[in-house]
């Protein structure tokens, strides 16, 4: 009987080779060639001159500036939302996750246009906006950082909700009630219980936002100005229509070690993090 | 339980309500413009009109860009169901070296920017001829989606007896029959569910679309891309209406097949 | 270490539970719970799932507001006061340890919200671990000891900032049975030795019987009687608390109160009513009645051929039966016997020597003194 179950077993690797075939030659095959091409005759000169340009260098700087505030709003929002779904139950619960999800569904790209029309200065929000009295005139929200900010907070936000809400799920609700007869205040109990037993979740969304956003190409380029461009655009750009391919090659390895280095960035923090709590349990 | 708690708790939902408003505005706001008879994409929509429906769907444009978008959707969701569901029971079931890598080199177009990978992709497109044909988008599309489809039917192997399998070798079953037989029936709302994944993927996908479409040859999303960024029409709003009432039911009919299987 | 009670309360009385009414929705979950404790007794709260014994204990810690009654402790009305300001202690069923805290830091937490400070704050902490045992792992988490060791965790963050009360949710019922045994008296040693007024809650009767000083039994929402565990065994009040609390025969007959007497009567046996009955019980002639005797105070005898023909019902407190299960457990015989009635009637004898020959289908005779049965009401 083993006999058979490994035969039958070990006979599926043939299945994998196809997927793994097209992978190579599709994936990593185009992701080698972009390297390639932005190192031609082995040398570094255009990584050089994307480095020592002043415009290029602040572009990359802008995509990480903007990732973060990105990631930060949706912090922001995300967490209490996830709270909500954690404590929600039946009809809900439904709701809240259909909210969540269903923007998920649509095409980031038609719900970037969604904001162009709903930001534009005769959009709803501007007319809310001077109808409820807080502004006399409609201020710019599209072709702003703004813009860039909800619109990208808007696709990014549902990354965020879920690994926090899993965390969220599965901590011990009596642990609330465990405090809280210890004597310690609503307030309290969250910052030294609730907060710390959530924070692995919101390490998951974090890194997930961040990298995530630094690749982000369509959103800023409908609801940004040519002040707001990022690493995603400029590669676009001279891809496209430049048909500069090595410098273009050459700013998408930045964009992929600036993500690596994200992800290993994020992943000491949250090494770090582990190892602190485990040793100091007591506060002070 | 005390005033400020109440205030508390009263301030906490309303701005649960917003997020939640946020996030379904968008959502939603560009159904009514589209029935607008204005020729702006101005809130609130002037009186109603289905013209901008009927303008899209006489636009030759759009119905060649349908039926391009219809024909790469279903070849990939075809390709990426097959080889994702082989890849899925292969990884379930077998045990090699370097399962791992093979694990990671699966789920890795999930995290790596798109931008770098269209690019990558057009290159070498571009230099074997595949640039600009409907064969180039499917590959494209099918390394994307083929993630989708692997964890989709991976969950659901989870569920799956392994002895059920084995009782059908016994049997004196060849392998294929009780791929056939025993194993695809119950894995079936994984692999439809992986199918529908794939096909929105593929049907929504727009960067790397960008890069591998002409003039000629144009899906739905580039399309939309190229309207929007010349004007913001009504237009368009009919267009993402009907692409959302097709994303909504994709994702009710994944969360119904999907409900009957934890139950 | 004594645990310390506010001047000015009343002294004697620690908690008081004053028609305590709660409904969830349409399902009563409390009705009318009414009772008092005296400071450093040991109260446990006895009854099946869903008795309420739960839920009365959640609204004396303040996770749940009554619909009616009042909560007092020491004399104070906590009814609007938030569970973090009542100064009671709990021990949770899981035990509820921060996970993300070692043992030290978990104890250390009450003393931290309350704002104790320094040298006096670590004394407190090191003083109640080695109370409880566990001197020597303040820098463990909960994750790396044992069930009985988070026990000890949770009673220590429970007793270390010297509450007024407190409340234990099946403390045991984690633990398997061999351990519960030893934490039943390592429990009772530290509250004891700290002098804690203690609410347990608990549906295992043996624990409950072996730790307090008063029981109260809980039934569908209702507090059933109240009394020391002897009280509860020898004078049950109703069925359920005969039946609940270890094993009763439930006997039914008329009453019947000719000739000056007080009897039972059914259609096989013959009863005097027991000297504990009041004057004044209110049965009237031919009323149903029902009385509970334990089962090892049944007393069976052999009887002979001769006797089998005298009647029955001539002498009381006697009648016959049939064997039906004669069941040897070492430390004592169990049998069953069915009267002529058919009501089966369980019996324990430690008096294994002339137990053998009562073998199934032997006809036997019972009898019992009224003064070890119970008259029971409801």
């Amino acid at each position: 009987m083993f006999g058979l179950k490994r035969r039958f077993a070990n006979s599926w690797f043939l299945v994998l080779v196809p997927s793994i075939v097209v992978l190579l030659c599709f994936f990593v095959v185009p992701l080698a060639y972009v390297v390639g091409r932005s190192i031609p005759d082995y040398s570094l000169k255009y990584y050089v001159m994307i480095l020592t340009t002043p415009v290029y260098v602040k572009v990359i700087f802008l995509t990480f500036k903007t990732s973060i505030l990105v990631t930060f709003v949706c912090l922001l929002l995300g967490y209490p939302y996830a709270y909500a779904m954690s404590r929600a139950q039946g009809w809900l619960l439904i709701a809240l996750s259909i909210a969540l999800l269903l923007p998920f569904w649509v095409s980031f790209l038609l719900r970037t246009f969604a904001w162009m029309i709903l930001l534009q200065d005769t959009g709803l929000i501007n007319k809310v906006l001077i109808a409820t009295g807080i502004i006399n005139e409609p201020i710019g929200l599209i072709r702003s950082t703004v813009g860039v900010t909800i619109g990208m907070a808007h696709i990014l936000l549902p990354y965020v909700v879920l690994p926090i809400y899993a965390v969220m799920r599965r901590i011990d609700h009596r642990l609330m009630d465990a405090a809280s007869i210890s004597g310690a205040r609503p307030v309290r109990a969250f910052c030294r219980v609730y907060f710390p037993l959530s924070l692995p979740g919101v390490y998951a969304a974090a890194v997930l936002a961040f990298t995530l956003g630094l690749g982000f190409y369509i959103t800023p380029a409908l609801l940004g100005s040519s002040r707001n461009t990022m690493i995603g655009q400029l590669i676009a750009e001279q891809i496209g229509e430049q048909l500069n391919f090595e410098a273009g090659s050459a700013m998408a390895v930045i964009l992929l070690i600036l993500t690596g280095m994200a992800f290993g960035f994020f992943g000491v923090v949250q090494w770090l993090g582990k190892q602190r709590l485990a040793l100091t349990g007591m506060s002070h | 339980m005390t005033a400020s708690s109440t205030i508390a708790r009263v301030v906490f939902w309303l701005a649960v309500c917003a997020v939640a408003a946020f996030l379904l505005l968008p959502t939603v706001v560009i159904i009514p413009i589209s029935f607008t008879t204005a020729a702006n994409t101005l809130f609130p929509p002037v009186g109603f009109s289905f013209k901008w429906y009927r303008t899209v769907i006489e636009d030759p444009a759009w119905q060649t860009a349908t039926i391009t978008s219809l024909k790469v959707a279903l070849l990939t969701m075809a390709c990426s169901v097959t080889l994702g569901t082989a890849a899925a029971l292969a990884l379930f079931r077998s045990q090699f070296i370097g399962k791992t890598a093979v694990r990671a080199l699966i789920l890795s177009p999930l995290v790596t920017p798109l931008i770098v990978l269209a690019i990558g992709v057009f290159m070498v497109f571009s230099r074997w001829g595949l640039a600009g044909t409907l064969v180039g988008l499917v590959i494209a599309d099918t390394v994307l989606a083929l993630p989708f489809v692997v964890v989709s039917v991976t969950a659901t192997l989870y569920t799956v007896n392994p002895n059920l399998e084995l009782a059908s070798l016994g049997l004196g079953a060849g392998p294929w029959r009780t791929f056939r037989r025993v194993t695809l029936p119950l894995i079936l709302p994984g692999v439809v569910a992986g199918a529908i994944f794939a096909f929105i993927t593929s049907w929504d996908e727009v960067v790397m679309a960008i890069f591998l479409t002409t003039a000629s040859l144009r899906t739905i999303p580039v399309l939309v891309w190229s309207q929007v960024r010349a004007e913001i029409s009504p237009a368009v709003a009919a267009v993402g209406s009907i692409l959302f009432v097709i994303s909504a039911l994709g994702m009710a009919a994944v969360r119904l097949i999907l409900r009957d299987e934890q139950r | 270490m004594k645990l310390a009670v506010p001047s000015g309360a009343t002294k004697d009385v620690a908690l008081e539970l004053k028609g305590i009414c709660k409904s969830f929705g349409s399902a009563v979950a409390l009705q009318d719970v009414s009772f008092q404790l005296e400071r450093s007794e040991f109260l446990t709260m006895l009854g099946p799932s869903g008795s309420g014994k739960t839920t009365t204990l959640r609204v004396i810690a303040g996770f749940i507001t009554p619909d009616r009654g009042a909560v007092r402790l020491h004399g104070r009305d906590v009814l609007g006061t938030p569970p973090y300001r009542r100064n009671i202690g709990m021990v949770f069923q899981d035990y509820a340890l921060f996970p993300h805290m070692t043992v030290a830091g978990n104890v250390d937490f009450p003393l931290e919200a309350r704002g104790v400070r320094g040298k006096k704050r670590r004394k407190m902490v090191s003083d109640i671990l080695e109370i409880v045992g566990l001197e020597s792992l303040g820098d463990r988490l909960p994750r790396q000891l044992s069930g009985g060791q988070q026990q000890r965790v949770a009673l220590a963050r429970a007793l270390v900032f010297n509450p007024e009360i407190v409340l234990l949710d099946e403390p045991l019922g984690a633990l398997d049975t061999k351990l519960r045994g030893a934490m039943q008296l390592e429990i009772l040693r530290v509250v004891k030795r700290l002098g804690a007024t203690v609410i347990s809650v608990t549906h295992d009767q043996e624990e409950a019987l072996v730790m307090s000083d008063r029981v109260a039994i809980f039934s569908q929402g209702s507090l059933v009687q109240m009394g020391s565990p002897r009280q509860l065994y020898e004078t049950p009040q109703t069925e359920f608390v005969a039946d609940f609390i270890g094993e009763s025969n439930i006997l039914r007959g008329r009453f019947s109160s000719v000739g000056g007497g007080r009897e039972i009567h059914s259609t096989c046996w013959r009863a005097e009513a027991p000297p504990s009955l009041a004057e004044h019980h209110g049965f009237s002639e031919g009323a149903v009645v029902a009385f509970a005797i334990r089962p090892e105070n049944i007393a069976i005898h052999r009887v002979s051929e001769s006797d089998a023909t005298v009647s029955e019902l001539n002498r009381p407190n006697r009648c016959t039966a049939v064997v039906r299960d004669n069941i040897y457990l070492g430390v004592e015989f169990r049998l069953v016997v069915v009267l002529s009635d058919g009501q089966p009637v369980q019996i324990r004898s430690r008096n294994l020597k002339d137990m053998d020959g009562f073998t199934p289908g032997t006809k036997i005779e019972l009898s019992w003194s009224p003064g070890d049965s119970v008259v029971l009401r409801g």
